[in-house]
This record gives structure tokens, C-alpha cells and sequence, in this order.
């Protein structure tokens, strides 16, 4: 196992690399950083050379790329253009953890609540139960993120109060605490959390719960299920224990692709939600130009999106024991 | 010429950032120190509720108290008021103006006056402000000796002339244009700080805000490594209690000197919401009692009972520009076809098709487009323009051109139609609406258009600075607070190749008469004296038309009636809407 | 234990320890209802082999899911009939009684051993399941019978085998697994569904054997499904040849064997190479066999039969004894349904 994991890692190694010269080409076409050194006239000949020199930005592209690249590394990521020289580091560890805390979440209920869906709808095929997962399964996919984020937080935050006749809003509509909270506050931290992960998880879950539901359906008509079930087996366990457990293989490799399409949705929801993780950072760093934040958030969500895809072949080969002993 | 450069370089932020429905209000106008807004008062759309009228300091005892929550759409990324920092609009609207003393101060119509720090306005008369015989200016400030820091210090006048260094040696700092002509601050007598001018400088009034703290920053004057992530001392109503990048915690200046701004309430805290759409709902929620939104189509609607708003002038105009050395010109734009097309445009019609969506009474722009929309420097220069078929058949008449066909468009001697090509951002809905309007409003009068309309890098980076555009534009601009206007009028500052595209006149207006007039104005210390010649120009402007004025994009300030009670009266101010929540209250 | 001592005790044949009735089992297909057993009745007594002839399709499968009760989705049912286990109704019986009956009392080993094992579960682990299902054990415990098992069906090295997936065994390996763990609570009868189909034809007649070593050691009855007569010669007392869901010919092994009655019976041993049949499959009889959709009047096999007269058309033959034969040995009543019985001694 381990030594499968690192193989792949070591095919993976070249493709972050590609990645990062992308990333790195991109984020120059969108915020030139020379572009930005232009607007103001009072920074000093000195400092601007030595800002200039610090990000090499009179070598050839080549060079630059890998002088970035050895910094980026190392953990150097730069200081910010437009934030007074303030360490990009710092902003991009406090938006990480927060972003972690919200995907872990929404990743962890999507999933739980994608799979329970998607394994009712199955072995009730036709049922009410599968109908109604279905419609709403389709209304997931298809209701735009932001529409989704809005509609909650007047629902939640407004109409629901309003109806139930009781004061403030029944969940906070955005940021991660309340006004005025300082200093770590579970359940207020948890309240902050509910709307965004909700939105987050909608187009999940859908996304899952119909994998899931096909999947399912599939391994449930497995000779092996038939073998289950002739040992005496009772239903749970037949569902879980062999349908379930099968039925995870596939899904897994689905569910990693489509992690790279949560990264729009994050965006939208942190904008939404006024959340503090690495898509408002994204967002506030192209608005504003800000060169080495826009090249630190766009490079290290392209290599988690990529290292996703790397847990879920290693998440398979768990799961699946025919993959690589092969 | 400093001026200009950065007046230009906001212009284009302006005009690129304004490629959407709504202006960017986040880029730094032109002002020098204030972030230039604008603020044509008027009546209509004055606010309802001026606030509590306190006159008595309420000590902490007797406040009313309770905490406000306000909704702030762009969430400042550093405090640093001197460096790049401030180049948002948002870091003097929700954290400068409350904590930083300056010397003179705009009230809420942008007229400008001696703030609390002073014991009275440096004047020609009272001696304040004197034009030496050798052609230097020298202004004389009296401070206040109440006035004083959050910590108890005396603001004095070391820190008007630290403040004067900060402002040229720290690292990155912003502005310095004003700053640059000072020779000496004298600051012998702490109550007395004595500027010198190394030549005449008529916009003195807008500089000192804010001032700093000498004693803050242990003898530095490059500041630019420190107040990045929090302002420790105050000079104004609140005083910071913490920032971050999730909120802003403002508490009252116990030690502030003015009575009637010593806040009612206990504590107010600011939270980012940078959607529209969920700022609006952070009010309707109750969560966020007020916001500042940036002009958007529903306005109206989303903002009207039971939140409450109210609208006022902002920082934005709009109007056609006119370039008079434009390639794609069929004829020459003459005053008489430019007056011809001011006559055949309805003014207030554009304005409502362009803003009806945002607010109820748009206000109609009425002095010249460089001319300062803001207090006493814009009158009605262009308000005699409205449609009149007599005047453009009389200006047109007077230079050969002719209508065949009555129903048609003019034809000049050589037989080409009055055809104008006019461009604008593409994809900008407003516009192209006014666009739409236009064409069907001026097809009685027999003028055409030709309809080209580019992406914003194109119009602002390649057309605009060649003057390869119209020969009439649609574009948005921002006014300041002040009527220095050199740059756009200037005779021999018409970008051209000869002298290599630099200049900042673009509309080819060359009038000896108004380049001299906006040089005078420069050079005129006395307010009184100076506002005449702002007049004068603005007369000439109107005359000469080189820019027709349409529209003033507004400002809106927005609360919840059921949980505070106060806002409204500073939504055209430079200082943003929420300058005067000292006197704001939480109701229940 | 006590079930099978109490069967085993009724006298000589006494009570079958497995007895179906009238049996009828039907799916819905998109073409109409498919009667896949029709009217079975069969008994099997202890320490008795049954097998069950057909080619596929004949419902001999079907046969025994119906008696496990293990068809496949809501598209086929049982009807008709009873299925009685040491007495004991199971068609009546609640879900949990059959849930409890299934692997412990009866028991399948299913045609495919690749893709009836759990392709994620260790095979140990399969086979502990099976004891952990019913018995109160340790999971500990049921490992170390299940190694045991795996001895048992004569897989050596067993505590590494049962530390193995399924992919990692051979064919046989596998096979050998799914009787280990049908065998594992001692079933009362014992199904085994094509044990050696997927085979290769050198390792069919070890797991034969296999199956009929464990045979021997347990006392119950087995039932096996079949195609290849081979089988049939070998192991079985007693055989029933189906045909369209239906029993077409019964009779002792030796009997139908040397002297088949009917002529689908006798065309399917003249498609076998004749003894020491190891490798043999089956060549078909001249056309396919039916899809039995509706109900067509006469014999199901009359469009493939040599001998098939109008009368066949138009009649279906009951399933009767034949005058003249000797009375069998074996559990059930020697009988065929056909119009023109084969009566002749042919070989």
C-alpha cells in the first residue's frame, strides 16, 4: 500500500509541476505584477528594484518561474503588493484553515448524506423515497450556487424567523462569527458554518446520492449479493457489508473528480457567505491586482484539487483490493 | 501636473471599473487626501432624518449605549493611511474618518472648513493665509487647546509638521502632491503651525487630513512599517479597539474634545459583506443595521420598507465627451454642432432611462464635466441645454448645413450626414440603454449616430490616450473636491503626436480664454476670489460645450428603521455614509 | 443436529428432509410472465444426491432460489406450492424464519465462485461471516473454524489462503471456498448450483470429488443443479430432468441413465461422450430450448422432438409412471412426461 502510494506520487510529481507552470503563466496574463509596480510613483527606486529583483521579474519567464517556484517551495510565497508588504504566508495559512474547516465539513455531510440517499433510493428503487431523492437530486444539480446561497439565507435568515414569530434571525447569514464575538466560540463558529455548508453540499449531495444510486443498483444485482443473502445474512448487513462497501468503489473515483467542481462552488459560497477562506482571498487578490496572493490561492487550490484526485486513487486501492496487487 | 497624473490614473480605474451595472467605488478618486466624492447636494434627495442633535458630551455614564452593526462592501486589506493602503475608498469610509483628526474638514454638501483641531479657518482676511511678495505662500494654523489625542496628548503643532514628513518619507506613500511645494512647517509655539509654501498652491485647504501623532512612532517619519493592522491612538469621535480581516471594532474616544460628536452608543462593529445581495439581506435580518452600497439596478425596490434609505450624489458622472480631433470625425465639431447636439438631447429623460432603475430623482449634472460637481463650485452652467429645434436649426443653419428631407438628417456643404460615431464600454447595460434613448431622441432633430462600443482595455488603454475615439464617448468620471482643473483645459495639453500623447485635455478643447481661467483658478488663494473664476470657467464651459453633462450617479445609504435610528445625513459626504454614526442610536 | 437426527430417525425413507410441492414460480418479463418452475414436486430425503438435469434456461436455477427463496428482485415470485423443510413449511414461514433457515439449514453453492465471493472481503472473513451469521461466536473463533473449513475442502496452507481475496485463489481455490462455506454449519440440505461450470475441465473433477467427500461427512441431503451428466453418473442417486420449468423425466440415476424415457432425456445423453465424462459439455439437441412465455398447449420440447405427433401439438403429457419399469430405488417414484415414451432398452 504505501509503497503504491508513493509511486503514484512519484507519477504525480511532474503533473503538479505542469500545473504550477500553468498557474504561474495564468496568474501573470491575469495580474501582471510589472503592471502593478507602474501605479505608484512614490516607492523609492531602491525598493522597487529590490521587489523587482526579490521576484525576478526582469529574467526571462523560465527563470522566473523557477525562482518562484524554489520560493514557493521552500514556503517562501512572497509579500503582498497591495497589503502594505504583510507576508502572503500568514493570509494564505488563516484562509486555508478556515476553507479546510468549511470543505471538511460540507465534504464530510455531503458525502454521509450523498450515500445514505443514493443507498435508500436503491434498495427502495421506485419507491416514493427514490422519486422524491430524485427530484430533488435534479433540482441540486441544476439550482446555481448563489441563488442556492441567497435563497438560504433569507429562508434561514429572514422568512423562517419571521414565521416562527421570534426575533433574530434562526441562523447567522454570513461570516464565521457573530459581531463583536472575539476568540474561539464552538456553537457560534458551528451557527456561522451551517448556511455555507448547507449551500456547498446541496450539488454534492445530489452529485453523490446519484452515483451512489446507480452504483448501488449495480452491486445489488451481484451474484455475490445472492451469496450473501443465501448465507442468512439480514438485510443491513447484505446492504452495508456487501452493497455498500462495493458499491464505494466506483463512487470514490467520481466523487474525486468532481471535487475540482466544489472549487467553483466555494468561491461562490465564500463570496456569498462572506466566509473568510482561500475563495474570498482568490477573489479579493484578483480585484486587486495583488500578484503573489492571486498566484499563492490559484496554486495551492490546483495542487489540492490534484492531490484530492491522488487520496481518492489511494482511497480506491483501500477500497478496492484487486487494484494494486495487481 | 502631479494632479493630473493621478486624477487620470483614478479616471480610468473609474471608467474601467464601471464596465458593470454599477460604479467601483473601491479605486481612490482624485482628491488629494480625502478620495475625491462627489457631493452635489440636493433638496430632493437630502435625507429625512438628520440624527439626534446632541450639544452636550454624554459621559459613559449617561449614553444611551448598545452596539451597531454595520455592513462594509469592501473590506480594507491594511490600515496604513499614507501608503497604497488608502488607496481604498473604504479604509477612510469605515476606518479613517473615525479615528483621525484633520485640520480643515468638508461638512455633509463637501463644503470645506476648519475642523475641531483648529481655534479658527486660516483666511486672506483674519491674516491665516498670506501670498508673499516673493511669490511663496505662507498659512498660518491656530489649534485648538482642547484638542487632543486618545492617550491625553496635546495635538500640537510638531504633529502638523511631523505629519508634513511622514507624507514625504514614508515608503509607498500615496500622495504627496501639495506636500512637495512645502518648504517649512514652523512649529515653535505648539498652538501655532506655520506652513510655507514654496510657490502659490490654491488647494492648501485639502491637505493635513489626516494628521498623525508625532509621538506614536518612536521619531520615525517613513510610517510605512507601521498602522498597518491597527490605528492605536485616535484623534476623533472612536477609537479603534480591534481589526481584523473578519471585523472592526470601533468604541468611543473617551478623550475626544467635541462634545457634540461624542457617540451615543457603546460600541460599533463593522463586518465585511461584499455581496450585494447578502449585505442586503444582513440588513432585512437585522443582522448589519447599515450599509453603504455602491448604486445598483432594484435599489428602489430592495432598499425601500421596511429598510429605509436615502440617496444623495456621489462619486460618479457621466456625460458624452466630445473630441474634437477625432480621427473618425466626417466634419468638423464645431461649437455650433455641439451646441446643436446639447439642444436636441432631453437631459432629464437620459437620466431617468440611465438611473430610474437605482433611484427615484436621478440628478441631472448642470456645470461643465471637469468642473467639480461638488458644494458651491457647481451651479448651472449647462441648464439652459433642453431640447429645442428652433436653436439647432438655427446653429446649424448659420453653418451651411442644410435638410433635404425634413424628416432626415442634416447635410453639410460637402453633402456628409450629421453622423456621429460614439463609443462606450460594451456591454455596460446602462449605457447602452442611454445609447438606445439617444438615437430615437435626436432623430427628430436630424442627428445620427454611428454605435461602436469597445471593452474597457481597448476605449481606456489604446483609443482613449491616442484621442482614437468618438468623436463622442460615454464615460464615467470622478469629480473632487476641488476646482483645480489645469490639466483638462489646458491649451497646450491636448494629447497629440506631436507632443508625444501626453497631456489630459481630451476633448481637443482649445480655448485660450478657459486654459487661462483654470490656470487663474490655481493661483488663487482667496475662496471667495477663486469660487468667481470657477464661475466664469463654467460659464465658458457652457458656452463652448467641449462635454455635455448628464448625470450624477448617486450614493445610497441604507438602514434598518427598526434597530437604528439616526443615519442619513452625510450620504453625499466625501467622508461616506456612516461619518456621523456618533449620533446614531440603537432603538430597543 | 437435532433436525437432521429427527429426520434421519423417521423410518426407513421416513419423512423427506427436503419436500417441494406443486411448485410454481413466474417472471415478469417484458414479453408477458415467464413460468420458470412449473408445478414442481420433488422429495429428498437424507443422505440422498439429487440432480437436477437441464440445459440453461430450464429453470433449474430458478428451482432453487424458489426453495431458498432468494429470487431475484419484484419481478419473480413464488405462486404456488410448498416448500417443506424437515416438515416445515418455509413459503408460510416468516422472513425471519427463512432468513434463519438459509445457510444454516440449507445451503448453496452457487455456479460462479468468482463473482458469488465478495471481491473486497477476505475469503477467511466470508466463511467466518457465514458461522458469525447464526452463532453466537467470537469473531476470533470463527476465523479458526473457518481455516479449519478451509482444510477441510482440502486447500492447503489454509491460514494464509483465508487471508487471501478471492482474485488471488484459482478457479478451483475458489470453488473449494464456496463449498467450505456452505458446508460450515452443517446444512441440512445442500444445493450446489454448477459447482464445476466455470471451471477448468482439469480442476472440475477435483472439486467433484471434493463435493462428494463433504458429501459423505455430512449427513444431510444435496441437491445438484446440473448440465453436464457427467455430474449426474457420478454422484447422484436420483435425477430429475427439466425442461421449460418443467420435470420432464425422474427416475434413480441408473435407470434414467441407461434406460432414459423420454426423448429430451435420452437426446441429452447422446450428446455426452459416453463414461468417464470429465471434460464433456453438453452439444445441444437440434434447435434451442423454449423461452417458456405463456402457455402453449402441447409438450414444450414437441418443436426439437423426433418423435412428436399432432398429439403432442396439441396435449400436454402429465408426468406418469411407465408401465413395465422396474420400481426404483431411489426416493422418488420413477416417471415421465411424455406422449411417446422411449421403452425400448437402447443401448
Amino acid at each position: 500500500m504505501i509503497r503504491y502510494a508513493a509511486r503514484r506520487l512519484v507519477v504525480t510529481a511532474p503533473i503538479l509541476l505542469l500545473i504550477s507552470l500553468a498557474t504561474f503563466w495564468a496568474a501573470g496574463e491575469i495580474a501582471s505584477p510589472a503592471a502593478q509596480l507602474t501605479v505608484n510613483p512614490r516607492i523609492s527606486a531602491e525598493a522597487r528594484q529590490a521587489y523587482i529583483d526579490s521576484l525576478g521579474l526582469e529574467d526571462p519567464f523560465g527563470a522566473r518561474y523557477l525562482t518562484w517556484l524554489g520560493n514557493f517551495v521552500t514556503g517562501d510565497l512572497g509579500t503582498s503588493l497591495v497589503r502594505n508588504g504583510q507576508e502572503v504566508w500568514p493570509l494564505v495559512e488563516r484562509a486555508m484553515a478556515n476553507t479546510l474547516v468549511l470543505v471538511g465539513v460540507a465534504v464530510a455531510f455531503s458525502v454521509a448524506a450523498g450515500l445514505a440517499i443514493g443507498t435508500l433510493s436503491a434498495i427502495r428503487q421506485g419507491s416514493v423515497v427514490d422519486h422524491g431523492a430524485t427530484a430533488v437530486s435534479f433540482l441540486g444539480i441544476s439550482i446555481p450556487v448563489f441563488w442556492l446561497g441567497l435563497m438560504l439565507q433569507l429562508f434561514f435568515g429572514l422568512y423562517l424567523a419571521n414565521w416562527l414569530g421570534v426575533g433574530p434571525p434562526l441562523l447567522p447569514t454570513a461570516g464565521i462569527y457573530s459581531p463583536g464575538q472575539q476568540g474561539f466560540d464552538l456553537v457560534d463558529r458551528a451557527r456561522h458554518l451551517a448556511l455555507p455548508v448547507m449551500a456547498l453540499s446541496l450539488q454534492l449531495v445530489a452529485v453523490y446520492s446519484r452515483y451512489m444510486r446507480a452504483s448501488m443498483l449495480d452491486v445489488m444485482g451481484s451474484d455475490f449479493i445472492r451469496t450473501a443473502r443465501a448465507k442468512g445474512l439480514g438485510e443491513p448487513s447484505v446492504v452495508v457489508r456487501h452493497g455498500v462497501r462495493n458499491a464505494l468503489i466506483p463512487v470514490t473515483t467520481q466523487a474525486a473528480v468532481d471535487v475540482g467542481l466544489l472549487v467553483g462552488g466555494l468561491i461562490v459560497t465564500e463570496r456569498v457567505f462572506q466566509y473568510p477562506g482561500m475563495g474570498l482571498l482568490f477573489l479579493d487578490s484578483l480585484n486587486s491586482g495583488d500578484y503573489p496572493i492571486l498566484l499563492a490561492t490559484v496554486m495551492i487550490v490546483s495542487a489540492a484539487v490534484f492531490l484530492m484526485n491522488l487520496v481518492a486513487d489511494l482511497l480506491y486501492a483501500v477500497l478496492d483490493p484487486r487494484i494494486h496487487r495487481v | 501636473m502631479r494632479w493630473g497624473v493621478v486624477a487620470v490614473v483614478a479616471l480610468m480605474a473609474a471608467a474601467c471599473g464601471d464596465s458593470g451595472e454599477a460604479p467601483d467605488s473601491s479605486q481612490s478618486p482624485a482628491a488629494p487626501d480625502a478620495g475625491a466624492v462627489d457631493a452635489e447636494s440636493t433638496d430632493g434627495a437630502q435625507p429625512s432624518d438628520p440624527g439626534p442633535d446632541g450639544t452636550e458630551a454624554p459621559a459613559p455614564a449617561d449614553r444611551p449605549g448598545g452596539e451597531i452593526v454595520l455592513a462594509v462592501e469592501q473590506w480594507p486589506e491594511c490600515l496604513n493611511p499614507l501608503t497604497s493602503c488608502a488607496n481604498a475608498s473604504w479604509l477612510l469610509w469605515s476606518v479613517l474618518v473615525h479615528v483621525q483628526p484633520r485640520l480643515m474638514e468638508f461638512d455633509a454638501d463637501n463644503n470645506i472648513g476648519a475642523s475641531p483641531v483648529l481655534a479658527e479657518e486660516p483666511t486672506v482676511d483674519n491674516g491665516g493665509a498670506v501670498l508673499n511678495d516673493d511669490g511663496t505662500l505662507t498659512i498660518t494654523y491656530r489649534l485648538s487647546p482642547e484638542a487632543r489625542w486618545s492617550d491625553g496628548t496635546p495635538i500640537t503643532s510638531t504633529d502638523v509638521w511631523f505629519t508634513w514628513r511622514a507624507k514625504l518619507d514614508t515608503e509607498g506613500s500615496l500622495n504627496t502632491i501639495g506636500y512637495e511645494l512645502i518648504t517649512a512647517v514652523d512649529h515653535d509655539d505648539p498652538q501655532t503651525a506655520v506652513v510655507t509654501f514654496s510657490e502659490v498652491y490654491a488647494p492648501w485647504r485639502y491637505l493635513f487630513d489626516p494628521i498623525l501623532p508625532a509621538h506614536a512612532f518612536d521619531g520615525e517619519t517613513d510610517i510605512s512599517g507601521h498602522w498597518n493592522d491597527s490605528i492605536p491612538i485616535s484623534g476623533g469621535p472612536w477609537l479603534q479597539h480591534s481589526w481584523s480581516p473578519e471585523q472592526h471594532i470601533l468604541v468611543p474616544n473617551e478623550n475626544y474634545w467635541v462634545p457634540e460628536r461624542m457617540p451615543l452608543v457603546d460600541r460599533v462593529v463593522m463586518v465585511p459583506r461584499e455581496d450585494t445581495d447578502t449585505e442586503i439581506v444582513a440588513l432585512q435580518t437585522g443582522e448589519a443595521m447599515a450599509a453603504f452600497p455602491q448604486p445598483f439596478p432594484g435599489a428602489k425596490e430592495r432598499l425601500a420598507a421596511p429598510l429605509a434609505f436615502v440617496a444623495g450624489s456621489g462619486t460618479f458622472i457621466e456625460g458624452l465627451w466630445i473630441n474634437q480631433r477625432a480621427p473618425d470625425r466626417y466634419f468638423d465639431l464645431t461649437r455650433n454642432v455641439r451646441q446643436a447636439v446639447a439642444y436636441a438631447l432631453d437631459r432629464e429623460r437620459i437620466a431617468d432611462v440611465a438611473l430610474g432603475p437605482i433611484i427615484d430623482d436621478p440628478v441631472v449634472l448642470q456645470c461643465a464635466g471637469w468642473n467639480p460637481a461638488f458644494g458651491d463650485w457647481c451651479t448651472d452652467d449647462f441648464a439652459h441645454y433642453g431640447q429645442d429645434m428652433a436653436k439647432v436649426t438655427e446653429l446649424l443653419a448659420a453653418e451651411g448645413w442644410t435638410r433635404p428631407d425634413p424628416d432626415g438628417l442634416w447635410v453639410n456643404a460637402d453633402g456628409v450626414e450629421l453622423v456621429l460615431q460614439w463609443n462606450t464600454v460594451a456591454g455596460n447595460k446602462r449605457r447602452e440603454d442611454v445609447q438606445a434613448l439617444v438615437v430615437e431622441m435626436t432623430r427628430p432633430f436630424g442627428i445620427g449616430w454611428e454605435i461602436i462600443n469597445y471593452d474597457p482595455g481597448e476605449l481606456f488603454q489604446n483609443r482613449l490616450p491616442a484621442m482614437n475615439f468618438g468623436p463622442v464617448a460615454l464615460f464615467a468620471n470622478s469629480t473632487n473636491p476641488d476646482p483645480s482643473v489645469t490639466a483638462f483645459y489646458d491649451i497646450d495639453g491636448i494629447p497629440s503626436e506631436a507632443n508625444g500623447f501626453s497631456g489630459q485635455n481630451f476633448t481637443a478643447y482649445a480655448s485660450q480664454r478657459a486654459s487661462d481661467l483654470a490656470f487663474a483658478i490655481d493661483a488663487e488663494i482667496d475662496e471667495a476670489a477663486r469660487l468667481e473664476l470657477v464661475r466664469e470657467l463654467g460659464t465658458v464651459l457652457g458656452e463652448d460645450v467641449p462635454w455635455i453633462p448628464l448625470y450624477v450617479l448617486p450614493n445610497l445609504l441604507a438602514w434598518n428603521p427598526d434597530v437604528l435610528d439616526g443615519p442619513g445625513g452625510w450620504v453625499s459626504s466625501v467622508y461616506g455614509g456612516f461619518y456621523d454614526m456618533y449620533d446614531w442610536t440603537v432603538i430597543g | 443436529m437435532s433436525e437432521r437426527a429427527a429426520a434421519a430417525g423417521t423410518a426407513d425413507r421416513g419423512e423427506p428432509l427436503l419436500s417441494v410441492r406443486n411448485l410454481r414460480t413466474e417472471i415478469d418479463t417484458d414479453d408477458g410472465t415467464l413460468v420458470a418452475v412449473n408445478d414442481i414436486s420433488l422429495d429428498l430425503f437424507a443422505d440422498e444426491v439429487l440432480a437436477v438435469v437441464g440445459e440453461s434456461g430450464s429453470g433449474k436455477t430458478m428451482l432453487a432460489l424458489s426453495i431458498l427463496g432468494l429470487l431475484p428482485g419484484p419481478r419473480a415470485r413464488t405462486t404456488a406450492g410448498e416448500v417443506r423443510l424437515a416438515g416445515e413449511d418455509l413459503l408460510a414461514a416468516s422472513p425471519l424464519r427463512r432468513r434463519r433457515a438459509r445457510g444454516a439449514e440449507i445451503a448453496m453453492i452457487f455456479q460462479d465462485p468468482l463473482t458469488a465471493l465478495n471481491p473486497v472481503h477476505r475469503v477467511g472473513d466470508q466463511i467466518a461471516e457465514m458461522l458469525r451469521a447464526h452463532r453466537p461466536v467470537r469473531k476470533r473463533y470463527a476465523r479458526l473454524r473457518a481455516e479449519d473449513l478451509l482444510e477441510r475442502v482440502g486447500i492447503p496452507d489454509a491460514d494464509r489462503r483465508a487471508r487471501c481475496y478471492p482474485h488471488e485463489l484459482s478457479g478451483g481455490m475458489r470453488q473449494r471456498v464456496m463449498i467450505a462455506m456452505a458446508v460450515a454449519l452443517d446444512p441440512v440440505v445442500l444445493i450446489a448450483d454448477e459447482p464445476t461450470t466455470a471451471l477448468d475441465a482439469t480442476v472440475q473433477a477435483q472439486v467433484l470429488e471434493v463435493l462428494s467427500e463433504v458429501r459423505q461427512r455430512m449427513s444431510g441431503a444435496m441437491m445438484i443443479i446440473t448440465h453436464d451428466l457427467g455430474v449426474v453418473a457420478g454422484t447422484a442417486d436420483s435425477v430429475m430432468v427439466m425442461y421449460a420449468g418443467h420435470c420432464v423425466e425422474r427416475g434413480g440415476v441408473h435407470d434414467v441413465y441407461r434406460r432414459p424415457s423420454h426423448p429430451y432425456t435420452a437426446g441429452l445423453l447422446a450428446a455426452v461422450p459416453r463414461l468417464n465424462i470429465t471434460a464433456a459439455r453438453l452439444t445441444p439437441i437440434a434447435g434451442s430450448p423454449p423461452v417458456p412465455v405463456g402457455t402453449t398447449p402441447g409438450c414444450s420440447f414437441a418443436p426439437r422432438c423426433p418423435l412428436a405427433t399432432d398429439l403432442c401439438e396439441q396435449q400436454r403429457p402429465g408426468l406418469g409412471r411407465l408401465k413395465g419399469l422396474p420400481v426404483s430405488a431411489s426416493s422418488m417414484e420413477a416417471a415421465v412426461a411424455c406422449h411417446h415414451p422411449i421403452t425400448e432398452g437402447r443401448r
